[in-house]
């Protein structure tokens, strides 16, 4: 029975090819806005998540002023500072930090800009360049997960004068290791080009990897002067250890000592981040839903029409023996399918859109030429959200269509046969 | 067997009261072939409509082989237009979108008939009326005459116990009206089946065993014709 109303449905769709498409195409436009802002909104919460995992959670990332108490998305908030590249660099006494025991070890960063010449490079640029301490070099946790050196060596304890450079700088320097570049006047000889990467890798914390020039922090103080200045520092704590504990004894530790600090753990940062990344995608899935509803508003006149129209032909099917509830079945199954197929467009359409916005974003976060974040993104798209849209969409088409299917159900026959 | 009693339907069309059965008494036998005759306007449609379970009188009681139209609810009627009446229509009333094979079938859908008993007997009833040929053509690429036969057959699809035909050669040409009496007239012999068709055509009228003349709503009288 439910076979023959399914084919019964699709005939009557197919005969009203042009009004079934544009009904259809009014779903498709709702489901695939629905299913791309999910799909992006997951992928930026998964690439956080995953950005985070790599940093590690028992990592807190410890910079100079801040102290902490704007919050983390605050306007004066670190994370809002690092995202914005606007990090200060202050002397700090990160040796201090020896005085907890949950501190295993910290790296330091330090982040100048400076005049940047090479022979192999006609004119100069003013390039950020990020010292880093051993304890960064020294494979700090899992934290050169996507800093992988293609060509040379990494950093060694007696390293003086000596740069890396990230892939894309070492194409626009001109230069290859053994050849050396000028930073401020002074010669550096590349010893190492990192891996090009198609995200830039990095994340947060190293910013874009691909236009990075990373030296020796002591190198940097030799250019800058000011030993102990850091911009950043990466502090990992025991495995048993309460970060967050650990954390506040961090910032009181540096305000007792007159250089006050702010500090973020991994899992504040991600879950904030996460925190704001689900607003904003269920503001923009609400938003795209308010396009669902008018196609399912489409699909109910698009039904109302077709019952009118097919009056005649609702008193035919009394007159051979239908009851209310086979005229009923047949309009719901029918505005059902209009539903369904508009959804499975839709959610073709979406997964192609994300896909594309995840190549476009994902680009734009990496590649771009003053080195935003590295953010490495792509859209998700879990079976669920899928197999929910589909279903969606039925359920959409199929009440849509319930006014209209009982309107025609109720129908008397002798007036249903007698209209024109 | 088919039984009215004290039978009146009465409609409101926009201000005015329409009494179209003033009292109808009338039975017919299993197997009989009866003609409805009367003016436009009689009442014969409305009978015709009771007679079918399509509507309802407002008094008195049409009793289907025991079952009373006027006691049952939607589903009661929609079971009795299913599976005892089988209707063909003036204006042919196939679903124009269909074949003649799906027409044929489409009453068996809302029995429950699977498809491919559904088949069969659609099948075997379009070659019955003559149709073999044409059962996969549209009603619109059919004649009139080739469309009436498609009915009588959709007609038949269930096996029901009565046949109503109200003006079934109407809009047709001579020829191909005398076909369609005569098959309908075949189908009444040959399987026994109540038979009754709403004219105002003598010459139809002349093929039923009966004719009843209905005027303003009431049977003025009922002759029997003692068939051709």
């Amino acid at each position: 029975m439910l076979r023959d109303y399914i084919r019964l449905a699709l005939h009557n769709i197919r005969h009203r090819q042009i009004r079934s498409w544009l009904t259809i195409l009014g779903i498709v436009v709702g489901v695939a806005a629905v299913v791309a802002l999910i799909a992006i909104g997951q992928g930026m919460q998964k690439s956080v998540r995953t950005q985070f995992e790599a940093i590690g959670y028992n990592t807190i990332i410890m910079f100079p002023g801040g102290t902490g108490d704007e919050g983390v998305m605050g306007p004066g908030g670190g994370m809002m500072r690092m995202m914005m590249g606007g990090t200060s660099s202050t002397a700090i006494n990160i040796e201090a930090l020896g005085r907890l025991p949950q501190v295993v070890r910290a790296g330091v960063q330090r982040i100048e800009t400076a005049l940047v010449t090479s022979e192999h490079m006609e004119g100069q640029g003013f390039l950020r360049i990020t010292g880093l301490s051993h304890g960064i070099t020294d494979d700090f946790g899992a934290y050169f997960d996507g800093f992988p050196v293609a060509e040379g060596r990494s950093f060694g304890r007696s390293d003086g004068s000596v740069v890396i450079l990230g892939g894309q700088v070492a194409l626009d320097l001109g230069v290859a290791t053994g050849n050396a570049i000028q930073i401020e006047g002074n010669d550096f000889e590349v010893i190492g080009i990192l891996e090009g990467s198609e995200s830039g890798g990095g994340g947060f914390t190293f910013r874009n990897l691909d236009m990075g020039l990373f030296v020796p922090i002591e190198a940097l103080e030799a250019l800058f002067g000011g030993e102990g200045t850091l911009s950043l520092a990466l502090i990992e704590t025991t495995e048993e250890a309460d970060v967050g504990e650990v954390s506040t004894m961090i910032r009181d530790l540096f305000r007792q000592l007159g250089t006050p600090v702010g500090t973020l753990t991994a899992e504040e940062m991600s879950e904030q981040l996460q925190g704001v990344l689900g607003t904003l995608q269920m503001v923009l899935a609400a938003i795209a839903a308010i396009s669902l509803v008018v196609g399912g508003i489409g699909v109910m006149n698009t039904m109302y029409t077709s019952v009118l129209e097919r009056t005649r032909e609702i008193g035919i099917m009394k007159a051979i023996g239908a009851k209310d509830r086979h005229v009923l079945y047949l309009f719901l199954v029918e505005s059902g399918f209009l539903g369904a197929i508009g959804g499975a467009i839709g959610v073709l359409l979406g997964v192609g859109l994300s896909s594309l916005a995840s190549r476009l974003m994902g680009g734009a976060l990496a590649g771009g030429p003053t080195g935003g974040d590295g953010a490495s993104f792509s859209a998700s798209l879990s079976p669920g959200l899928i197999i929910g849209a589909l279903a969606f969409s039925f359920v959409l088409g199929a009440i849509a269509g319930v006014l209209p299917a009982r309107r025609g159900a109720k129908l008397q026959p002798v007036e249903a046969l007698r209209y024109e | 067997m088919i039984r009215l009693e004290n039978v009146m339907r009465t409609y409101q069309l926009g201000k005015t009261q329409v009494e179209a059965l003033r009292g109808v008494d009338l039975e017919i036998s299993p197997g009989e072939f009866v003609a409805i005759m009367g003016p436009s306007g009689s009442g014969k449609s409305t009978l015709m409509h009771l007679l079918g379970a399509l509507d309802q009188p407002d008094e008195g009681s049409v009793l289907l082989d025991g079952q009373d139209v006027a006691h049952q609810g939607r589903n009661g009627l929609a079971e009795l237009r299913g599976r005892k009446v089988g209707f063909v229509f003036q204006m042919f009333n196939l679903i124009p979108t269909l074949s003649a094979l799906d027409n044929v079938e489409y009453p068996m859908v809302f029995q429950g008939v699977l498809r491919g008993e559904r088949r069969t007997r659609a099948k075997r009833l379009l070659g019955l009326v003559g149709l073999e040929g044409r059962m996969r053509h549209k009603p619109s690429e059919l004649s009139g005459g080739e469309r009436q036969r498609v009915a009588v057959a959709r007609a038949l699809a269930n096996d029901p116990e009565i046949l109503l035909a109200d003006e079934p050669t109407g809009n047709l040409d001579s020829k191909s009206g005398k076909q369609i009496m005569e098959l309908l007239a075949r189908l009444n012999v040959e399987h026994q089946m109540t038979l009754i068709v709403v004219t105002h055509d003598p010459v139809i009228a002349g093929y039923a065993d009966r004719t009843i003349h209905i005027l303003d709503g009431q049977i003025q009288n009922s002759v029997e014709s003692g068939g051709e």
